[in-house]
């Protein structure tokens, strides 16, 4: 491979994949996400529609898989020119780039703004993301390794941290929050379905992580349970945020989960105030996602370009930083959202699953060794 | 043959003849009198020794032997066989060592008519006792610390290691100084590409001198730009002979009593030799406390500025009260306040490790006691960052890496500015950052933060945990030993 000589050398293992999987997914939608499924339901009937979308996650995650198993050693840019021709491959890789940085800038600037509204009034969005995105190109410049090797480093704490914010609300926990279930019917699930997709988009991180795995054959596993693993953690907390605090409650604040966070009462000094331990939580999560995305686009910019050098590191960086100043309100970043929410289900779903067949049918295979 | 002899002595009197006290002696052995020349450095070499186990067997070779014919070749073992029972005799390869052997105190032999040259042990230089290393103190352990003398520091570690595949690679380093250096591994266990590779890197050293390990260190290390040294320096012989047995490599330099082990992973900064030799309870207990503690030292002053200056909010109303308080008729913002102490700290620390130990513990005393009970009473400082700034130095100096801890001390201040710039925000970020910046360097080609990342499970019995040695039968995984068992082996 002439192309990411920095990457393609150093492989990844399996639980690596996992986990870069699972920090993907679950993360950004998290704080709001309660708010967001409430105010389509109307109805105590949050989870279901995520439980959907999970499967319907799950079985994306096996298009990708199956998808990249066909063509060992190559990353999705590499292989959809060998299905689809150079010019109509071309196209697919632009739009997966576009929405790469589209998903780095929302998320970014939803962590901006987050910070902003929480810890720092006075400083200018733009202030705090720049010393973000520079560390986002930092931790690139290390390549796929440092990557994952950052994930794995933080997973276990942002796990504790989450699993804290679930236990020490388990007093505030009512079940009748959550009753009665389906009394509506299916209506208010399908239209929970219309925001649940970016919350349930990162099943992409196998259209590249597959084939820097050491063993390939075990990508759905890793990715199956990956994605798993993220999307009951969701599960988790939006039953637990509803049940803690009722529909009426949650569809009323911006961040429901900040506010679950800030009413656990723990008796004993520093511990007082927990919502500082979700901010770190938040923080290193959204950083991680962001970094996730981030390395995505540069390789395949390198792949693109031909080129694995510092200026793919930081370059990209402006055009995050000019896409996630450009919402001026809430309502613009609602919608920014929804629309890359959309388009990720079309190039992170439909377009493999286009591809995937077409192979199938006909019979378009990589060499097994790898070599092109 | 006769006229490479007398060139060979021609030449050492052309390089060496300048010296001050360079001696040149030759001598008859034997009946019809071979010439033996002897060439040292009268300052540095044990003359009385070179008498007593050179001159008088060569004196006596002729006599002894009754031969009125005494060929080179004779002389040659007689002198290999009476001289090596006593001091170490060897040859040299060429003249260009011998002039370097010289200099280091020790005598050449040339003797007429053979084209060796034979370099006997003579250097004699005054030697520092071997004490308690004073920079890893340990409470229970061996108390035997490296000296300035590499062998006397091979010695040590030999004297515990009997092992035929313990091996020492010597070379030379510093052009100008050309000291001795040494590259001590046991060969069935390091792996091979490790050794080769710490080899390589200390070959391409070029330099006038390397007055210690940590020249080495800085120019055979990967990340020259970190803060985190990436190589372990230790004056404990212990820890180098468990180094050695968990396949890790060790380097000697004449002339310090520090040793290098390769490679190092930053748990190492929280890892003492005293987790082995108490039990496992305890091991575990103090790594956590040291780790805990390098948490502190790196981030409790920049979390003090970011919540008191920008979320008072986030920390208990009774602590903001108590801390506002103190606080009162203070006339600077607590960034400017918590500079102000943590660099007055660093200057009386620098100021009490240079002064001799006496008058040390009285700057201790007059700079913490005094001035800091002076400086809140005069309102410039708060009681609660005196605190603050108490426990965080306290706190640097419980790690055991000298060398790791000051890694820290220096990283304090650009955390603190951002904290000072970005509040909580700005502290995460620091942590995000130092996260990114760990996992992206290596120490001889193993991650920093191996085994947690990336993790291999089965190293996590010796890293924040130390279980009890029945269950710790594995070498570290990360090190890809060739012997994986280190005991309890089954029996066949």
């Amino acid at each position: 491979m002439p192309n990411l000589p920095s990457s393609k050398q150093e492989k990844i293992s399996t639980i690596q994949a996992l986990l870069t999987v699972t920090s993907t997914v679950y993360a950004v939608a998290i704080v709001s996400l309660p708010r967001t499924i409430a105010e389509q339901t109307q109805t105590p009937d949050v989870w279901q529609g995520l439980l959907l979308a999970s499967l319907f996650g799950l079985g994306a995650v096996f298009i990708n898989v199956k998808l990249c198993q066909r063509f060992p050693g190559k990353t999705f840019y590499e292989l959809n020119s060998v299905i689809a021709g150079k010019f109509i491959s071309l196209l697919i890789n632009i739009a997966f780039m576009v929405y790469c940085v589209m998903i780095c800038s929302v998320v970014s600037r939803m962590m901006a703004e987050f910070i902003k509204a929480l810890a720092l009034e006075r400083t200018p969005v733009s202030m705090i993301l720049l010393p973000f995105l520079l560390l986002v190109g930092y931790l690139t410049s290390g390549g796929l390794q440092a990557m994952v090797r950052l994930v794995e480093l933080f997973f276990p704490l942002t796990f504790i941290v989450y699993l804290l914010l679930i236990i020490l609300n388990i007093n505030h926990f009512d079940l009748d929050n959550l009753r009665p279930v389906f009394h509506q019917g299916w209506r208010p699930i399908f239209k929970s379905l219309q925001v649940v997709p970016f919350s349930a988009l990162g099943f992409e991180s196998m259209l590249i992580l597959t084939n820097f795995m050491v063993n390939p054959q075990k990508a759905w596993k890793a990715g199956g349970i990956g994605y798993s693993i993220a999307m009951a953690l969701y599960v988790l907390m939006v039953t637990m945020v509803i049940g803690c605090m009722s529909v009426e409650e949650v569809s009323r604040l911006q961040w429901p989960v900040v506010s679950f966070a800030q009413q656990i009462e723990f008796p004993g000094a520093f511990l007082e105030r927990f919502e500082i331990f979700f901010i770190i939580l938040w923080t290193i999560k959204i950083f991680m996602t962001a970094a996730n995305y981030y390395f995505y686009l540069v390789a395949g910019i390198s792949q693109l370009t031909q080129k694995w050098n510092g200026y793919i590191y930081y370059l990209p960086l402006i055009f995050i930083f000019a896409l996630s100043m450009y919402p001026q309100n809430f309502v613009v970043m609602g919608n920014m959202d929804k629309v890359s929410g959309y388009f990720g289900m079309i190039i992170c779903a439909g377009v493999p699953l286009v591809l995937l067949l077409i192979s199938m049918v006909f019979r378009i295979r990589g060499n097994p060794d790898g070599k092109p | 043959m006769e006229s490479s002899f007398e060139a060979n002595l021609d030449y050492l009197k052309k390089t060496l003849g300048h010296l001050p006290d360079i001696v040149f002696k030759k001598m008859h052995a034997g009946q019809p009198g071979i010439d033996v020349a002897m060439v040292y450095l009268s300052g540095i070499a044990d003359t009385g020794m070179l008498n007593e186990h050179i001159v008088k067997p060569l004196i006596a070779t002729g006599i002894r032997e009754r031969h009125p014919q005494i060929n080179p070749e004779k002389l040659k073992e007689e002198l290999i066989q009476q001289t090596a029972f006593t001091i170490s005799t060897k040859e040299a390869k060429d003249i260009e060592t011998c002039v370097i052997e010289v200099l280091s105190g020790n005598t050449c032999l040339l003797i007429e008519g053979n084209d060796e040259f034979f370099v006997v042990s003579t250097g004699k230089f005054p030697l520092r006792s071997v004490e308690e290393p004073s920079t890893e103190t340990l409470v229970r352990g061996p108390r035997e610390g490296f000296i300035e003398d590499l062998e006397s520091n091979l010695a040590m570690i030999r004297r515990h290691i009997k092992d035929l595949s313990f091996k020492i690679d010597k070379i030379r380093i510093g052009r100008r100084t050309s000291r001795k250096l040494a590259v001590l591994y046991i060969s069935d266990i390091a792996n091979p590409k490790l050794v080769q590779e710490v080899k390589r890197r200390v070959e391409s050293i070029d330099v006038d001198d390397a007055s210690d390990t940590g020249i080495i260190e800085q120019w055979i290390e990967e990340s020259s730009w970190s803060p985190f040294p990436q190589i372990q320096a230790s004056e404990r012989s212990d820890k180098a002979i468990t180094a050695l047995m968990s396949g890790r490599v060790v380097i000697l330099l004449d002339g310090t009593p520090f040793a290098l082990i390769a490679p190092m992973t930053f748990w190492m900064l929280a890892q003492s030799p005293e987790d082995y030799y108490e039990r496992f309870p305890l091991g575990t207990f103090f790594r956590l406390l040291r780790l805990t503690a390098l948490f502190i030292a790196t981030f409790l002053p920049s979390l003090y500025v970011a919540l008191i200056s920008f979320h008072p909010g986030l920390i208990p109303p009774e602590l903001v009260i108590s801390i506002v308080s103190s606080r009162e008729g203070i006339p600077f913002p607590v960034f400017v306040e918590a500079l102000i102490m943590e660099v007055s700290l660093e200057i009386l620390r620098e100021a009490s490790l240079r002064l001799p130990k006496g008058i040390g513990q009285v700057i201790g005393i007059v700079g913490g006691l005094v001035i800091g009970q002076a400086a809140v009473e005069a309102a410039v400082v708060s009681a609660f960052l005196i605190i603050i700034v108490g426990l965080t130095a306290i706190a640097s100096f419980a790690s055991p890496q000298y060398s790791g801890s000051i890694g820290i001390r220096l990283l304090r201040f650009p955390i603190m500015i951002i904290a000072a710039i970005y509040g909580l925000y700005g502290v995460i970020l620091a942590f995000i950052f130092l996260g990114a910046h760990m996992v992206q360097i290596k120490s001889f080609g193993v991650p920093y933060m191996s085994p947690l990342a990336p993790i291999r499970l089965r190293d996590q019995q010796d890293t924040l945990v130390r279980v009890p040695f029945k269950y710790l039968k594995k070498r570290p995984l990360m090190l890809k030993t060739q012997d994986e068992t280190s005991a309890n082996r089954k029996r066949r």
